[in-house]
């Protein structure tokens, strides 16, 4: 699990340097690719805007003249349909910020929603009101962004004070739910991007579809290893895992935190076509009790801390082809 | 079925709080913390400009304009001026950063059919401001762009304005105004009345 969150605390600076100024690779490749006069930060690729204007055909021409804009409702649903949503999981900074420093926090000052609250149609019902906003007098994409916020906490950490001279109230509200009330204080960290997030509310569609064709890869749970604990689901950060258990695939962000906390190794990466719901013999549905304590043990002993278990990682299987799992743990009956 | 009423519920739950939310930041951005305009020039008599369906952009939604106003508040505002009301402005705001406030127009667009070099003059009756841009074609010292902009194409430019208390207390802090000039022969292209009213003591 340290090797595990030391791979999402690296993805997270590729990200901060993918995206945010200073470096902000992509926008400056962006920039340097369409001749754009503009300085090369985030806003060069916003992740908000083009989603609002999908309702406003006299924007369609200025998505078009500057195609970053394109990129949010056009490119990242079709690399989502390949490779899942590896942009919401492992490289979007705005996310990944909370849900690791969320880490710090102790449980009990928590909310835990995992297996309360199925958050895919919040997320999309907020994508449909980003949609209509503008109809009904309203306006939210440039009014409530944490990709802007999260690039102003980068250049003052930069030295860069700018984006923190003038804060509006709404910019404060959209501070405060973002990294304290659905950040840090949630168990996960990624409320935000669970609830509210239009982009991850399309990538995660996109990546639903991808999984259900057997083109991007998704998380299984392998119900006859399955004793359920309810570790995944208390402790998933997308809030994807039901007490059933099942993995909602519209909702995961494919961190593949769950891999590595369940203690039986019953959760499995595979790239396969869905077939239709598993079959429900072995399913054991989560015991609240069993959910409560199986968390419990998480905390206090971490799978790769127990005794007399294997080292994991040295019976990973070459990765697969489709209908191979891509990274099996022990004890899932699978390159054993 | 259960289910489905629970998604369903969930998802109007979601846009509701969306549009409501959205209401009020509207209320904020156009007319008293973050309050974002557009720029048109030229628009002073005797200059060609383009047609409405070429401009195209958040100009083209009202068929009421025939030809493009100065600019205004962009988010479905009044076009023509811009009015900022300290008055209005969320407690948020108010308990946090009383002193500050941002002025930004990320579409300060060419309307005629001429390619141009700008400047920019704002006048706001003494008060401090800080020229913030996304533009890496802009030169500080003299305020003009440094590139040419062809017809159809925007520039944009924030200003964080310092707002002193005993200003800030006034009925009207400032009636203003920015205008955009040729930057080669210094002639007027476009004015656009900026007006701040503050709380009146209140």
């Amino acid at each position: 699990m340290r090797a595990h969150l030391l791979r999402r605390v690296v993805a997270l600076l590729v990200g901060i340097g993918l995206f945010y100024a200073p470096l902000a690779l992509l926008p400056r490749l962006l920039v340097l690719a369409t001749g754009s006069p503009l300085i090369a930060d985030t806003h060069r690729i916003c992740l908000r805007m083009p989603f609002e204007w999908a309702l406003q055909p006299w924007m369609y021409r200025t998505m078009v003249e500057q195609p970053g804009y394109l990129i949010a409702p056009l490119l990242l649903p079709v690399l989502a349909l390949v490779t899942g949503p590896l942009l919401c999981g492992w490289l979007c900074p705005a996310g990944a910020l909370t849900e690791l420093l969320g880490r710090l926090v102790p449980d009990r000052l928590k909310l835990s929603v995992g297996g309360r609250l199925d958050p895919t149609p919040v997320r999309l019902g907020v994508l449909a009101g980003m949609m209509l906003s503008p109809w009904l007098g309203g306006y939210v994409c440039c009014t409530f962004c944490n990709f802007t916020m999260m690039q102003n906490l980068v250049s003052a950490a930069f030295g860069d004070l700018t984006g923190l001279v003038a804060w509006s109230s709404f910019g404060i509200v959209t501070f405060v739910v973002w990294f304290f009330a659905l950040g840090l204080l949630v168990e996960g960290g990624r409320g935000w991007c669970n609830l509210l997030c239009p982009a991850g509310a399309v990538i995660g569609l996109a990546s639903a579809l991808g999984a259900r064709v057997g083109l991007a890869p998704r998380i299984r749970i392998d119900h006859e290893a399955c004793v359920g604990c309810g570790t995944c689901t208390t402790r998933c950060p997308a809030w994807a895992i039901s007490t059933e258990p099942e993995v909602n695939p519209a909702a995961c962000n494919l961190c593949r935190d769950c891999l590595f906390l369940c203690p039986e190794g019953a959760i499995r990466q595979v790239r396969t076509r869905r077939t239709g719901r598993a079959p429900d013999r072995g399913r054991r549905p989560v015991d609240e009790q069993a959910r409560v304590s199986g968390a419990a043990r998480q905390l206090a002993e971490p799978p790769q801390s127990a005794p007399g278990r294997p080292e994991w990682r040295s019976q990973l299987p070459t990765p697969g082809t489709a209908g191979r799992p891509i990274l099996a743990l022990p004890r899932c009956g699978l390159g054993e | 079925m259960r289910a489905r009423t629970r998604s369903v519920l969930l998802g109007a739950a979601g846009l509701v709080v969306t549009v409501v939310a959205g209401r009020w930041g509207l209320g904020l951005f156009t007319t008293a913390e973050f309050v974002h305009f557009s720029v048109n020039y030229p628009t002073l008599p005797g200059l060609e400009l383009r047609s409405m369906s070429e401009i195209g952009g958040p100009w083209a939604r009202d068929p009421k304009l025939t030809r493009p106003p100065p600019g205004g508040l962009l988010a479905f505002g009044d076009e023509g001026e811009v009015v900022v009301d300290l008055s209005r402005r969320g407690w948020l705001k108010s308990l946090i950063q009383p002193g500050t406030l941002l002025l930004s127009s990320h579409w300060i667009r060419n309307v005629g059919t001429r390619s141009r070099r700008i400047a920019l003059d704002m006048d706001l009756c003494g008060l401090d401001l800080e020229w913030v841009t996304f533009e890496r074609c802009w030169d500080a010292r003299t305020q003009e762009s440094t590139r040419v902009l062809e017809p159809g194409d925007t520039y944009n430019m924030d200003w964080v304005v310092r707002l002193p208390p005993e200003r800030r207390r006034q009925d009207v802090v400032c009636a203003g105004r920015l205008t955009v000039l040729d930057a080669e022969d210094r002639s007027a292209l476009a004015v656009l009345p900026i007006t701040i009213l503050g709380t009146g003591g209140a």
